[in-house]
């Protein structure tokens, strides 16, 4: 058989926008699973006493604190997006073709982007 | 065979609609602790908090909502493994591990409310 020339250089290779739409998919869900333990003790610790709810409440006043939450927000809203795009393909067949891929992938960006721009606004300000 | 071992359903079509439903129950879930958030927002008291959390409804929606969202996280990462750990042995470690802070997770939400 013909040894036929293999390039798996990731740095040389272009993506298209479905692949970066799929891998940012993965990353923001990877990111959301460490956000599990954090989200339930927040939510023990505001239920057990008015002190604790008070010491989460707090905790939005400490910048690094913060900071976390809002990346955990900013990858729940691009990885809700993304999800919205599958349920279409999935259940109504749309985006699914080369090109309508490519196309669902930028609105995803667009609009992940600029919810996040919204949201953040809303968030620091 | 032995990666399927670790994966959520019996087969990969149930995995693909528990993974579909779980992400729906999630985004319903979300959108409505949001709501109550922002029409609260400014003014979001301890008592209005628990006050919610102590709705029967409510905490059945939450264990509903942890357990959609652990179903969710296990059947993706098990994706994500079988995709990117390419060594058997550290795969399934670390497959077994998600599950395992799965049930910990829905073990720990009914613990939040078995006290309130």
């Amino acid at each position: 058989m013909k040894k036929r020339p293999v390039n798996l250089a990731l740095s040389t290779i272009k993506f298209p926008s479905t692949a970066i739409a799929s891998i940012l998919h993965r990353i923001s869900g990877v990111i959301l699973f460490f956000a599990i333990p954090v989200l339930l003790c927040a939510l023990d610790c505001s239920l057990q006493s008015e002190e604790g709810f008070m010491d989460v409440s707090s905790f939005f006043n400490n910048t690094f604190f913060k900071f976390i939450v809002w990346g955990m927000i900013c990858a729940f809203i691009y990885h809700l997006i993304a999800g919205v795009r599958h349920l279409l393909m999935d259940f109504w067949h749309i985006g699914e073709g080369k090109c309508s891929g490519k196309v669902g992938a930028y609105i995803v960006f667009v609009l992940s982007v600029l919810l996040i721009i919204i949201f953040s606004i809303g968030f620091w300000l | 065979m032995i990666s399927s071992v670790t994966s959520f359903g019996k087969n990969g079509v149930q995995d693909w609609l528990v993974q579909r439903v779980s992400a729906i129950i999630v985004a319903l879930y979300f959108f409505f602790l949001l709501g109550f958030i922002c029409i609260n927002s400014g003014n979001l008291s301890y008592d209005i908090w628990v006050g919610l959390f102590s709705n029967r409804f409510m905490q059945i929606a939450t264990i509903f909502f942890v357990l959609s969202l652990v179903l969710h996280a296990w059947i993706g990462l098990w994706s994500v493994f079988t995709d990117y750990v390419k060594i058997s042995s550290i795969r399934i470690i670390l497959e077994i591990l998600v599950i395992l802070a799965s049930i910990f997770y829905v073990l720990w939400s009914i613990q939040i409310f078995w006290s309130l």
